[in-house]
């Protein structure tokens, strides 16, 4: 296995790298060696992949999601705090604008999966190994040349190799970790208590209410 | 209509005009370049970016050999916004304007910033269905920085009052945050 070093979201913008231009059809679809790079903006990484789907993969897919709609729990992102966003759309058919865009079948369905994290990236793609594997297995093993979650590094270089670099991004709060979110929106809702107690309190009682905030809030400031 | 809703995908797929490939990733290069990203203008967009799709980007190890590239070169459009598909594509319109078009604009079919209606039609048409989805937060654009904001004066505030009496904290709390909240 080739060694792969990962970039990670640095904490200033930079701009994206360019889109690499197959200049011929054997180039195009030659497998690919790309590092897994993802597009940073401050410190959301974001990375977008287009897998091919096996045979059976999208019927299996859309039941999946199916479930996962009804028992969001089953996805199992929520207590990873290092994903803003994730999306997954089953690809069967390219839209059709009229001439002089050519009609053309895919020849596999594909699976379009974007990411929109704050983490370094190699302790992201850790995390998926070890946090949720058997979900992004249930999702990926429906895709070709899928390696399985037991390596950090055969996941890595799947998604970097697979991975389609970005052409221009943006990010309202570049410099804000999903954690830092979390924990700002957690502090935003008990403010209004405190002010309420602030004006309504005595000094003692008001002071009690806001060590109280401390100690439940100090790992959120 | 300014309503919000929870944070929304938007996916768009548009094939690029023949001919007009570099020209498109030179109009980007260029936004990318401009300092501030146009997707700033856009009403209650919390990440929004152009991706280029062309060759055979799934291509892998273990893939049939019979895979064969795309004929025609794609832009892949995706965003999240705390707006319904149709209120956030009035909003791109009205937020990127000129910047629509120099992206849009190389695209088969697209019909300029300026015809609403088209606008409006043109991406619904290439919209991609999101199948799953998943948001670590519902928040606004607004409401996220403004708990950024109040989350970086709580703490400014807590080690400025470790010391003081709770007379003066009390003091010292209306004096810094009586404006806000209820």
């Amino acid at each position: 296995m080739v060694y792969r070093s990962f970039a990670t979201p640095g904490r200033t913008a930079v701009p994206v790298r360019a889109e690499r231009a197959p200049s011929r059809e054997a180039e195009a679809v030659a497998p690919r060696r790309a590092a897994l790079r993802p597009d940073a903006v401050g410190r959301t990484g974001m990375i977008t992949v287009l897998t091919a789907l096996k045979p059976l993969g999208a019927s299996w897919l859309r039941v999946l999601f199916a479930l996962t709609r009804r028992l969001p729990g089953l996805t199992g992102l929520g207590p990873l705090e290092s994903v803003h966003f994730i999306r997954w759309s089953v690809v069967g058919s390219l839209p059709y604008d009229g001439p002089p865009q050519v009609r053309e079948r895919l020849p596999h369905r594909l699976l379009l999966w974007e990411t929109v994290y704050s983490a370094p990236t190699e302790p992201y793609v850790e995390t998926f190994v070890y946090g949720v594997g058997d979900k992004v297995r249930k999702i990926w093993c429906t895709s070709h040349g899928f390696p399985g979650t037991r390596s950090v590094t055969g996941l890595a270089g799947y998604i970097g190799e697979l991975s389609v670099a970005g052409a221009h991004c943006w990010s309202a709060h570049p410099a804000a970790t999903v954690r830092t979110i979390l924990s700002a929106l957690d502090v935003a809702r008990e403010h209004r208590y405190l002010v309420r107690a602030a004006r309504t309190t005595g000094p003692a009682e008001f002071a009690v209410v806001y060590r109280g905030f401390l100690a439940r809030r100090q790992g959120d400031l | 209509m300014n309503a919000t809703c929870p944070a929304t995908p938007f996916t768009v797929l548009t094939p690029v005009v023949p001919g007009e490939e570099q020209a498109l990733r030179d109009a980007l290069g260029q936004l990318s370049r401009a300092g501030a990203s146009p997707f700033s203008r856009v009403a209650e967009t919390h990440v929004a970016r152009w991706v280029l799709v062309s060759g055979a980007p799934w291509r892998y190890r273990g893939l049939p050999r019979r895979t064969r590239p795309l004929r025609m070169q794609y832009l892949l459009f995706t965003s999240t916004a705390n707006r319904p598909p149709e209120q956030h594509v009035e909003d791109l319109r009205t937020g990127l304007r000129g910047d629509a078009d120099a992206a849009w604009g190389h695209c088969v079919g697209y019909p300029g910033y300026q015809e609403s209606a088209g606008f409006r039609r043109y991406l619904l048409h290439n919209r991609l269905p999101v199948h799953r989805w998943f948001a670590a937060y519902d928040a606004t654009v607004r409401e996220v920085g403004d708990a950024l904001d109040l989350r970086r004066r709580h703490t400014e505030f807590a080690v400025r009052t470790q010391d003081v009496d709770d007379l003066r904290l009390q003091a010292a709390f209306l004096a810094e945050f009586a404006e806000d909240g209820t």
